[in-house]
């Protein structure tokens, strides 16, 4: 075995977990989150036990026979205690006829019952995270840059929030689910740019949030109660981002986009990204996630940047910017600007960005000013302004990033 | 060849706090590779299956029967193989390989008695 069949098991322990938990809170009902909680990690422990000769033939059937005999153990035992009038009916779980849409359908009530109104955006997303993606405390921490013993706490009130409710949140139809279906998308999306853009998570932990993230959002754009141009979009967006993943850090560096073989673009996603972009553009609405997924699918078009719609996505950005006022946007609206009204404009453009000041400790800000130099052969400016990046930059790959550029500079200038 | 049997006491399978799923699924996968490995080399032999956890305990003069097994967690018999070894030595040998140290386990290892006939 190699280290690959690692991440493989770990993944499938983790997605199984989830969807494990999904399907038993509505067994146990939401009151009893640990209860359910418990007996998926008990199930996939007993896997742990049995699968040490080998992985059965379908290693989630098996999980789920294991935790309904778990399940239905711990209700009889619950009505003995409790007495008879117990709403649960134990035969309820004997029968083996969960489907992949009863699951899914699970995993989407979870979706919407963490998406609680009375919680802060970055909470719902770390709990779909533990709950429904089944990360660990110390990995969800690890996206959200915060301690371990603080995301426990964030979680764990979060969870009560969840258990007072007393009841699942069922986005049955689509009139059900509109009330959170902006909150969950929004919640996906975090999670999608903690996987792509966190800077401190390790690789593989990034990795798999943006993977988490993919699935989730294919699963709103094809489920019947949740689909429409938001969720298609949101879809494309994840799908068009994450195709660039394997460019984006291949082999062990961060590459930047100009740099990248587009030839380890993921084709599938890609594929996959344009045909839930032309979904998307089935009605009146224009979101945000049409935006970055209309900008995405541009460069995934391409061939090369020489060869890149510039002017459209420029267009895009300046849509996007009213929208989204913020200097993220406004740095990336103007380096496409740049690649159609040149470099020096560019540049001229990014020293005077509304809110420059709060770009001071973003590493791509000096990128970008050290790029649009390079090109402009002024590279003793060039190596300056990278040099800040290099100084802000936030993890060795990052660091790795700068130090060729700077020796780029170098190159240039001798 | 001689036979050994393997006695898991603690390890993934009864640590607590329980590790996160990820965590388990790449420990399995560490358990798949050194069973494999066993497996392949001809030293696996036929056992028992694997155990379940929880059981009784009957204990005493007065046949006491308890819920358990309670040991500490550390202690608790968490697997048996029986595997083929030239020497006790080869045996630890192979019982050094196996994944269970991560998580604070240890392996038993007992030669089983060789049974002459008559």
């Amino acid at each position: 075995m190699t280290a690959h069949d690692e991440h493989a098991l770990a993944v499938l322990f983790r997605q199984e977990s989830g969807r494990l938990v999904a399907t038993l809170t509505r067994f146990f009902g939401v009151g009893d989150l640990a209860l359910a909680e418990d007996v998926a990690q008990d199930t996939l422990v007993a896997a742990l036990q049995a699968w040490s000769r080998g992985l059965p033939p379908d290693p989630s059937a098996w999980l789920f026979h294991v935790a309904r005999n778990r399940a239905r153990d711990m209700v009889r035992r619950r009505r003995v205690r409790r007495g008879v009038d117990d709403s649960f009916d134990p035969d309820d779980l004997t029968a083996d006829t969960t489907t992949d849409e009863d699951v899914d359908a699970d995993v989407l009530r979870m979706m919407f019952s963490c998406c609680h109104p009375t919680l802060t955006e970055d909470t719902q997303t770390a709990l779909i995270l533990r709950l429904v993606c089944g990360f660990g405390t110390n990995e969800v921490a690890l996206a959200f840059f915060s301690e371990p013993s603080a995301m426990e706490k964030r979680l764990v009130r979060a969870k009560k929030v969840l258990a007072d409710e007393g009841r699942l949140f069922e986005p049955t139809t689509h009139a059900e689910a509109r009330e959170r279906a902006a909150a969950v998308m929004q919640a996906v999306y975090l999670m999608f740019d903690a996987g792509y853009h966190s800077a401190v998570a390790p690789e593989v932990v990034r990795l798999d949030v943006a993977s988490e993230a993919i699935r989730l959002a294919v699963l709103l754009a094809d489920s019947r109660a949740t689909t429409g141009p938001a969720a298609h979009a949101l879809a494309a967006l994840t799908c068009l981002h994450g195709a660039r993943i394997p460019a984006r850090m291949s082999p062990h560096a961060l590459v930047p986009f100009e740099d990248q073989d587009r030839a380890l673009w993921d084709g599938d996603l890609v594929r996959s990204g344009i045909t839930h972009l032309a979904a998307s553009a089935s009605g009146s609405e224009l979101t945000v996630f049409h935006l970055e997924a209309g900008i995405a699918a541009r460069h995934a078009v391409a061939s090369s940047v020489e060869t890149t719609d510039w002017s459209e996505i420029t267009r895009l950005y300046d849509l996007l910017y009213a929208k989204k006022p913020t200097p993220v946007v406004a740095l990336s609206r103007a380096i496409a600007r740049s690649r159609v009204l040149g470099a020096q404009t560019g540049l001229d453009e990014i020293l005077a960005l509304d809110g420059r000041e709060r770009l001071d400790a973003y590493p791509f800000y000096w990128a970008a000013l050290g790029d649009l130099a390079l090109r402009l052969g002024e590279t003793t400016k060039a190596s300056t302004w990278l040099a800040r990046g290099l100084a802000c930059a936030r993890t060795q790959t990052e660091r790795e990033l700068f130090l060729r550029r700077i020796d780029e500079c170098r190159g240039v200038g001798s | 060849m001689r036979k050994f049997m393997f006695l898991f006491r603690g390890g993934g399978i009864v640590v607590q706090p329980p590790p996160p799923p990820a965590e388990l699924g790449a420990h399995l996968a560490k358990w798949t590779e050194w069973v494999g490995g066993l497996v392949k080399a001809g030293h696996l032999e036929v056992g028992p299956p694997p155990l379940e956890n929880g059981g009784k305990v009957v204990r005493g003069s007065a046949k006491t029967v308890t819920d358990g097994p309670y040991a500490e967690a550390k202690d608790l018999v968490s697997g048996i193989v029986v595997v083929s070894a030239s020497s006790l030595a080869a045996a630890v040998e192979l019982a050094r390989g196996c994944p269970i140290y991560e998580y604070d386990g240890s392996v038993e290892v007992r030669p089983l008695q060789e049974m002459h006939p008559g």
